[in-house]
């Protein structure tokens, strides 16, 4: 297991009520599933729609994770989606 | 020594401005980034707080930004002066808290011609609303409030 720190943005930030938190875990997988378990469902709601950056690159659930390493936790951007 | 301005040397390419700031913008200093000898036409959008969103009225918003966003704004600008034949190009967004009324982006395009500058000009918006990492609060007036972009 390695460990790292997980920051939260905008919707994420809000639902998780922290911008930051440490991780331990061996993926992506791993770390979003604990993250999950301790919060509530709108957190899980949002977490759905999110994308997330490992080191500063676009991950899935298998994305290994190194020591020190940094998750981004990114909801859709403001003009992502709707009318134009 | 006495160094002589090189036009090209100062504008290595048609972006002429870029930012992303938290105090009011200005159109005119967009337009002055953009003017041109060699442009014909000129194209400004101008991104302005709804006061409703949905039929709801909207009392405040915020925009926040993720630290990437200027090189982001970059790429996006990028791709948008390799794609079409744009003279320059400008954008700048506003972070923090706005009121109902206050510009939220101004983007602009001198193009030779003025059809360039108008599709240029959108698809500049267009890439930067849907790919430049910045969120959007809202809250309305029953006291709720939502993430813009979450369903």
């Amino acid at each position: 297991m390695v460990r790292g720190t997980i920051r939260y943005w905008a919707a994420a930030r809000a639902e998780a009520g922290t911008a930051e938190e440490p991780f331990v875990g061996d993926t992506l997988g791993d770390v979003l599933s604990v993250a999950r378990a301790a919060r509530g469902p709108a957190f899980s709601r949002v977490l759905a729609h999110c994308t997330f950056l490992v080191d500063g690159v676009r991950g899935g659930p298998a994305t290994p994770l190194v020591d020190g390493g940094v998750i981004e936790v990114l909801p859709p951007f403001a003009g992502g989606s709707g009318q134009v | 020594m006495t160094t002589v301005p090189d036009p090209s040397a100062a504008s290595p390419s048609a972006i002429r401005l870029l930012g992303v700031r938290d105090h009011a913008l200005s159109v005119d200093e967009v337009l002055a980034a953009v003017a041109d000898g060699a442009a014909g036409g000129t194209t400004v959008f101008v991104g302005t707080v709804r006061d409703s969103d949905e039929g709801r009225p909207v009392t405040s918003l915020g925009y926040s930004a993720h630290p990437s966003v200027e090189n982001v704004l970059r790429e996006v600008a990028e791709r948008v002066a390799a794609a079409h034949p744009v003279i320059a190009l400008a954008a700048v967004h506003r972070v923090g808290d706005l009121a109902v009324g206050d510009i939220a982006v101004v983007v602009a395009v001198s193009s030779a011609h003025r059809g360039e500058a108008f599709t240029a000009c959108r698809a500049l918006i267009d890439d930067l609303k849907s790919q430049v990492p910045i969120w959007k609060h809202q809250s309305f007036a029953d006291g709720s409030d939502e993430w813009v972009g979450l369903p």
